[in-house]
Order: C-alpha cells, then structure tokens, then sequence
C-alpha cells in the first residue's frame, strides 16, 4: 500500500512497537491517529511526533468502535488499522481465569472487534488494509505465558483468516510477528532482551511489509526457520524448545519473565 | 502407552470421534470413563460400549473439575485424559461475542482446565497422558469459522506448551489434529467430505500414536503437506487458501442450493 497521505490507526501507540510504528508512518507522510488506554502518555507521546490522539481501551468492543467511528467522523476513513495494543502477562498455566480473560480479549477480540467495525468500511471503498500485531510467539510458543502463547496463535489465525476470506475484495491483511523487541513488554526477561532490536527496527519491517503487500511480516529469520522446523518435526522441535526453556529458567532464577497481575 | 487396565476418560462421547475413541479404549482393556453434556444420550453409548458414564458441561470450569473428582474418587487414578470435546460455530468477525466466548470455553478453556485439574495428580505421580482434540484447522485453518480456525489453533498452542513445559517430569501429551473426519460436525463442509475417512481410520491413526508416546496425530497427509507449506511460503499458502476458499464456497452454495430444492419438493 502507499502511505502517503493514508488515514492510519495505531492502538497501544503510547509506547514500544506501536509508538515507533506511529511515529515512522508520520515520517512516510501518513495522517495518524495514534491511541493508547494510557491517556496522559498516549497524549504527550502523540503530541511528540506529530499524530492527533484518541484514548481507548481496545479490551473493550466499545472502546474500539468509538475510536474508529472517531476517525471516520474527523478524517472520514481509515486506509489502515494497526490493532497493535497488546498484552503479555501470566506465569505459567496460571490458577485462576483472570489473565486468561484479559489475554483473550485484548490479544484476540480487540482484533475480532477491530474488524467487525472497520470492514463493513473498507469493503463499501473496495480498499483497506489491516496490520495485526501478533508476535513470533504466534508462530512458534512462548514458553513463560500459556496465555500469551496461544492468545497470540489465535490471532495469527484470526489475521489468516482474514486474509483469505477478504483478499480478494481489496482488503490487505499483514500479521506482524516480531521476535526479541526491547520493549516494556520484556523489562523482565532479560534472555529475551539479549538478541533484542528496536521497536524503529520493528516499525521499518512493518513499513516495509505493507509496502510490498506481504502478509507475514518477521523482524528476525530464525523465526521462520524455527517455524519450518516445527512444521518439519513437530516432536523434535518441542524438545529444542523444551531444551531452551531449561536454559531461559534457569536464567531468570526464580524471577518472573512476565507480570502477573494486571496493573491498577 | 498401552492401554491394558488404564484409566482413560474421554469427553464429547457421545457422539464422533468421542464415542469411537472410548469404544476403542474399551476394547483395548482400558477402564474407560465416558462423559457428554448430553446425559441422556451420553449414558446410553456408554452402557453400549461398557464405560462408565459422567455427565458434565466441559464449558464450566466446575463441570470439569467435578468430572475429574468423580474419576479420581471412583477410579482412584487417571492415566490417560481426552479432552475431546469441541463445538463448531459462527462465521466471520460478525459472529456474536457470546459465541466467541463460547468456543473459547468449550474449545480452550475446558483443556486448560482439564490440565489445572488433573496434573497435580499426574506430577505427584510423574506419569500421565493428556489427549487434546484440537483439529487440522489448528495447523491450517476453517475457512466456515474464523472463531473455529482462531480456537483450534489455541488448542494445539496450549497442548505444545503443556507438553514443553510438563515434558520433563513424566507428562505426555497429544495433540489429535484430524482433517475430515465422518461425524456430524462436517455435515456443512462439502469440501471436508470429499476427503472424509471413517472414525475407525481416525482411532487407528490416534491409538498407533499413543503407543508411541507421540505429540502430534494426523489423518490426512494433505494436513502436514499444507502445514509445510504455510512454512515454506506463507503469503503463496494463503493465496492457496484463498483460491480453495472459493471452491468451497462453490461446494456449499450447490449443496445448500440443492437440500433447499428438495425442501421445496416435498
């Protein structure tokens, strides 16, 4: 897609990927609206490179729908939604549902809603694209969350799926599945920061994939020659993944690679 | 594993892959608890093929934490646990939330549960199998039901990570990934029924992988030449899918065309 003069959304734009993914799409001329739950970061973050805000909590169907029906009101369409808020919590299997949920919704049915609200748009012009940040865990496991492990192959799935059902109706899907980004996210593990890039890195691959119209867009080619492996042998890839999880554990030495409760 | 004298339960067996499973398993020697939402229906499959039967709801965490209470209280152990219930339903991003939340539970949740619930027992023992119906669609997709697709890709995700995470101390786990399979589920799917094989052809394929202690269960060599494609060329994978999408819309649209015809001729 061209992004020169495009209307972009970004979601969770007040730091990490979605800040460095707003920020270059001003650079390539885009007209941005960047939104974040975080009101007062968000804001200054938006005000900082040169995007309109929208608070918004995408955990919330109404939260996304009032954002797009905001940027339809005031800039009359949006070309491209980047569902990129998301979420790593949780320890393990974990006790109870409450991150469980919160992962589910935020991960997987801010995408769903996302689409749901934006669609029935970009199919009436015949043109739209949508950019779901999913991350490599998407394609592979991330071995210190089940809930950010299989919340996040949910929406590889959901992004394919749009893919395939609307590709041929004008709309652009791209799954953004990064590995080791120095983010927020990863404050706590310190394994994963060690092969990290920038989240401007990130957003120069994102740029790029929707430039050429790619779908699967990666930050790191080890993420998909891990991916073939599990396609190759499933049973041996589980025990290299096992095998580098024993390492990462030991690693974090009785600490946490994620939060485990929800902030506020 | 074998199957002599073990305690196997299997959930959804009423009907499809649950009731052939727990037949076999019967046959096979296992001690073998059947359980179904539907009790009335549940229970007579299982008097039929000689389980005992428990009805529970797999889409409350109560309904399989008592099912595994029951098991642990009658039986005394479980040695083999399939969480094989699932539903099939909506369509596109329209699909009402309560339907998502729905499949969620039913397709994701009831195995997260099912592992909160019963691995205690099987770590504190160092031994136990985990069988998690997941489906060809977790490896490929559903291209009826993006919440189907989406579900049944976090299936087999949660089955990898039990099995990464549980591996180590004693806990196997097993992912049954089947394409077509005859059961009522593909009833809409003409294109699944084109490639459709028996429930026998499915148990043989799952009881061949159990006795080798095996992750990952196919019935189909198209599924894994799909999956390996996807890897190799994911863009060209989803332009496949995109052209077979149309065939199998094609499919649909003349099957439903002509089941509405012999309404109208009746």
């Amino acid at each position: 897609m061209d992004l020169n003069q495009a209307v972009a959304v970004v979601t969770g734009s007040a730091s990490g990927i979605g800040r460095a993914l707003a920020a270059r799409l001003v650079q390539e001329g885009a007209i941005v609206v960047a939104s974040d739950r975080n009101a007062e970061a968000g804001a200054r973050e938006a005000a900082a490179i040169g995007a309109r805000f929208v608070p918004a909590d995408v955990g919330q169907e109404a939260g996304v729908k009032a954002l797009i029906d905001d940027v339809l009101a005031h800039e009359g369409r949006v070309d491209l939604l980047c569902s990129n808020a998301g979420l790593a919590v949780g320890n393990g299997l974990e006790a109870d549902d409450a991150l469980w949920d919160v992962s589910w919704r935020v991960n997987v049915l801010s995408h769903v809603w996302g689409a749901r609200h934006v669609l029935p748009h970009m199919l009436a012009r015949g043109s739209g694209t949508l950019l779901q940040t999913v991350s490599a865990a998407g394609l592979l496991t991330e071995v210190h969350s089940a809930p950010y492990a299989v919340t996040k192959h949910e929406a590889l799935a959901f992004a394919e799926w749009l893919a395939i059902t609307y590709g041929e109706r004008g709309i652009g899907v791209a799954a953004l599945c990064p590995e080791w980004v120095q983010t927020p996210l990863i404050a706590g593990a310190p394994h994963l920061q060690a092969g990290a890039i920038t989240p401007e890195e990130v957003a120069g691959a994102a740029v790029a994939g929707l430039r050429s119209g790619q779908f699967l867009i990666t930050t790191h080619p080890m993420t998909v020659r891990a991916f073939q492996a599990r396609a190759t042998s499933h049973d041996r890839w589980l025990g290299r993944v096992r095998d580098l999880s024993r390492q990462t554990t030991e690693q974090l030495a009785g600490g946490h690679a994620f939060p485990d409760a929800l902030e506020g | 594993m074998d199957f002599e004298r073990k305690v196997i339960v299997v959930t959804g067996a009423a009907s499809g892959i649950g009731k052939a499973l727990a037949a076999a398993f019967v046959q096979e020697g296992a001690t073998v608890v059947a359980s179904d939402r539907n009790a009335e229906l549940g229970a007579q499959e299982a008097a039929a093929i000689g389980a005992r039967f428990i009805p529970a709801d797999v889409g409350q965490e109560a309904g399989v934490k008592g099912l595994i209470d029951d098991v642990l209280a009658h039986e005394g152990r479980i040695d083999l646990f399939c969480s094989n219930a699932g539903i099939a339903v909506g369509e596109g991003p329209d699909t009402p939330d309560r339907m998502w939340d729905l499949i969620q539970r039913v397709n994701v949740m009831s195995h997260v549960w099912a592992a909160r619930h019963v691995l205690p027992h099987m770590l504190e023992r160092g031994d136990g199998y985990l069988l998690n119906t997941a489906s060809a669609a977790g490896l490929l997709t559903e291209l009826h039901s993006a919440p189907y697709a989406v579900t049944k890709h976090a299936a087999l995700a949660f089955a990898e990570w039990l099995s990464i995470t549980y591996g180590d101390r004693g806990l196997k786990v097993a992912a049954l990934c089947p394409e077509g399979v005859w059961t009522p589920m593909i009833q809409n799917a003409p294109l699944l029924q084109q490639t459709a094989i028996t429930t026998g052809e499915l148990v043989a394929k799952t009881l061949e992988v159990l006795r080798a202690d095996g992750f990952l269960i196919t019935t189909h060599p198209s599924t894994l030449k799909g999956f390996q494609l996807k890897a190799a060329d994911y863009d060209g994978w989803i332009g496949k899918m995109r052209h077979l999408r149309g065939k199998a819309m094609a499919l649909l649209h003349a099957q439903q065309g002509g089941a509405e015809a012999g309404e109208a001729s009746r």
